[in-house]
C-alpha cells in the first residue's frame, strides 16, 4: 500500500485553498466591476486610483492562481499571494484606523463581513501562506 | 530555510512600502480647514468623564433626561436611557418587537414627545425608509415615505420638515403631513446655493432647534439654513470658515456616484440654545480620528462667531462625535466615552 506523504497533502491543501481564495474574489471582482469600482472610489487612500486598480489587480489575481497552479512556477505563486494578502491587510488596517469607510473591496462574502472578522481571517491565509512557504519543496515543482 | 526567511521579509517590508506610499500622498493632501479669524479660545472646567463601555450615538436630551442609540451589531432598533445616579446606559425600549419578520430596524433621527402624560417615539427607520411611531407600547404607525428622505425635523404627526434631493442633485425641502401622507415644497433661496456643486448632497446636514428657530446645517459647507416654527425658511447664515470643495465621483461604466472619500466635513455635530450656536468641527473636516477639535460658537443675534472650546485628540477613540448643551453644561460624546464639561463661562 503506497504511503501518503503528509507533508505532501498539507501543502497541497494550502495551494489549492490559496487558488481558490484567489479565483472566488476575482470571480466576484469581475462579475460586477462597477460595484468593485465604486468600493474602490469610496477608499480615501485609493480613490484616484481607481482605474490602475479596478482591471489590472484581477488580472494580477489570475496571474497568482496561474503561478500556483503550475507546478514549476509554485514558488513564485506563494510568494506572489503572500505579497497581495499582506499588502491587503495593511491597506485595510490603515484605511480602518483613518477613515470611515474600511474599505474592502474583495468581493463576494467579504464585502458583508466585519473589519475585525477580515482582518482576522487575512492573518490566517497569511500564516497558511508561509506555512505553504516553507513546506515547499523543490521536488514539487517538477 | 534561510532563503525563505528573507524573501518573507523582503515581501512585508516591499507591502509595507506600497501601502505606506499610498497612504502618505493620501494624508499629504489633507489641508487644514481656512477659519477667518483668529479663534477665541476658553477653557472649561471638566465635570465629569464617563465610561460609557458601548458604542453609543444620537445622543438626545428629553426633560433633562439623556437617550441613546447604538448602531453595534445585536443592538440596533433599541433606546437607551443614561442613569444619571449609576453613570451607566442601560437598555429603555426595544423597538424590535414590531418589526414585521425579516424587516431591518435602524433608528436614523428619533423624537420623543409627551402626550397626555405618555411618552409618544418617532423614528426614521433607515433600514427601510420608513417612520415609525412608538406609543403606550404599541406601534401606532408604521409610514413609508412616498419620496426618499434624507432628513426629518418632526414637530407632530401633522408637521414636519424632510429634506431630500432630485437626481440633478438639487436640494428640496418640504412640510410633510404624516398623518395624510401629503407634502409641499418650501420656498427656498436656491440663488444663495447656485455656485456649491452637487448640492443636495454637499447640503445634507442636521436639524436642530431652539424655541424660535429651526436650523438646518450642512455637513460639509459653512452653511446654516433657518426655518420658522410655521417651517418657512426665512434665511441663513455663514459659518466662519472658508467652504472646502465637495465632489462627487462617477463609476465608468453605469456611472454609479459615489461621495469622493476626501472630501472635508467641518461640520460633525451641532447644537443650540436660546443664545448660541455651537457646532463641533475639526481642524482638517475629519468627521473621526487623532486631531484638533473645536467646539465653536456663534451668537444668534449677529450670527457672529465669537468663542471657542479647543480639543486635542489622540486617540482614535477619544475623537468627539456629537456635543449636546443642557441647562449649563456641555456634553460631548466620543466613542465610548461622554465628557461633560461646566458651561458657565461659554
Amino acid at each position: 500500500m503506497k504511503k501518503i506523504d503528509s507533508k505532501l497533502l498539507v501543502f497541497e491543501l494550502i495551494r489549492y485553498a490559496l487558488i481558490i481564495l484567489f479565483l472566488y474574489t476575482t470571480y466576484h471582482k469581475v462579475m460586477d466591476i462597477d460595484d468593485f469600482e465604486k468600493n474602490i472610489l469610496r477608499s480615501k487612500i485609493i480613490s484616484e486610483y481607481s482605474f490602475y486598480i479596478k482591471y489590472p489587480l484581477p488580472i494580477v489575481e489570475i496571474v497568482v492562481v496561474l503561478l500556483l497552479f503550475i507546478n514549476k512556477t509554485l514558488l513564485y505563486g506563494l510568494y506572489a499571494s503572500l505579497f497581495l494578502m499582506i499588502s491587503f491587510t495593511i491597506y485595510l488596517i490603515a484605511l480602518n484606523n483613518f477613515s470611515m469607510f474600511y474599505g474592502c473591496s474583495c468581493g463576494g462574502v467579504f464585502n458583508d463581513m466585519s473589519y475585525f472578522n477580515h482582518v482576522l481571517i487575512n492573518f490566517v491565509t497569511i500564516a497558511i501562506n508561509i506555512v505553504g512557504i516553507f513546506l515547499f519543496e523543490s521536488k514539487y515543482a517538477k | 530555510m534561510k532563503q525563505k526567511i528573507y524573501s518573507i521579509l523582503a515581501i512585508t517590508i516591499f507591502a509595507f512600502i506600497i501601502v505606506g506610499v499610498l497612504f502618505w500622498i493620501s494624508l499629504k493632501k489633507e489641508q487644514k480647514i481656512e477659519f477667518l479669524t483668529e479663534r477665541n479660545i476658553i477653557n472649561l472646567k471638566k465635570a465629569d468623564a464617563i465610561d460609557l463601555k458601548d458604542n453609543f450615538s444620537q445622543m438626545r436630551f428629553y426633560n433633562d433626561e439623556l437617550f441613546f442609540v447604538s448602531y453595534e451589531d445585536g443592538n440596533q432598533g433599541k433606546l437607551y436611557k443614561f442613569d444619571s445616579k449609576t453613570k451607566k446606559i442601560n437598555l429603555f425600549k426595544d423597538f424590535n418587537q414590531y418589526n414585521k419578520q425579516g424587516e431591518k430596524n435602524i433608528i436614523g433621527e428619533y423624537y420623543i414627545k409627551n402626550e397626555n402624560d405618555s411618552l409618544k417615539y418617532f423614528y426614521k427607520n433607515n433600514g427601510n425608509n420608513s417612520f415609525r411611531s412608538i406609543y403606550n407600547d404599541q406601534l401606532l404607525y408604521e409610514k413609508e415615505f412616498k419620496i426618499m428622505i434624507q432628513r426629518i425635523f418632526y414637530h407632530d404627526d401633522e408637521n414636519s420638515i424632510v429634506t431630500t434631493w432630485n437626481p440633478s442633485f438639487e436640494p428640496e425641502y418640504y412640510r410633510y403631513n404624516i398623518k395624510k401622507q401629503e407634502f409641499s415644497r418650501i420656498k427656498f433661496d436656491y440663488n444663495l446655493i447656485k455656485n456649491i456643486k452637487f448640492q443636495g448632497v454637499a447640503l445634507d446636514g442636521i436639524f436642530s432647534s431652539n424655541n424660535n428657530q429651526i436650523f438646518l446645517t450642512s455637513y460639509a459647507q459653512n452653511l446654516v439654513f433657518l426655518f420658522d416654527k410655521q417651517f418657512n425658511y426665512t434665511g441663513h447664515f455663514t459659518l466662519n470658515y472658508k467652504n472646502p470643495t465637495f465632489n462627487i465621483l462617477h463609476t465608468k461604466e453605469k456611472s454609479v456616484p459615489v461621495i469622493d472619500p476626501n472630501n472635508r466635513l467641518p461640520n460633525i455635530s451641532v447644537d443650540v440654545d436660546d443664545q448660541y450656536y455651537y457646532v463641533l468641527t475639526n481642524e482638517k473636516g475629519d468627521r473621526e480620528g487623532p486631531g484638533t477639535y473645536f467646539v465653536d460658537r456663534y451668537n444668534l443675534i449677529d450670527k457672529k462667531y465669537n468663542q471657542s472650546i479647543k480639543i486635542e485628540v489622540k486617540e482614535n477613540n477619544l475623537a468627539p462625535k456629537e456635543i449636546r448643551i443642557n441647562k449649563n453644561k456641555l456634553y460631548i460624546l466620543t466613542k465610548k466615552n461622554m465628557t461633560v464639561y461646566e458651561k458657565d463661562r461659554f
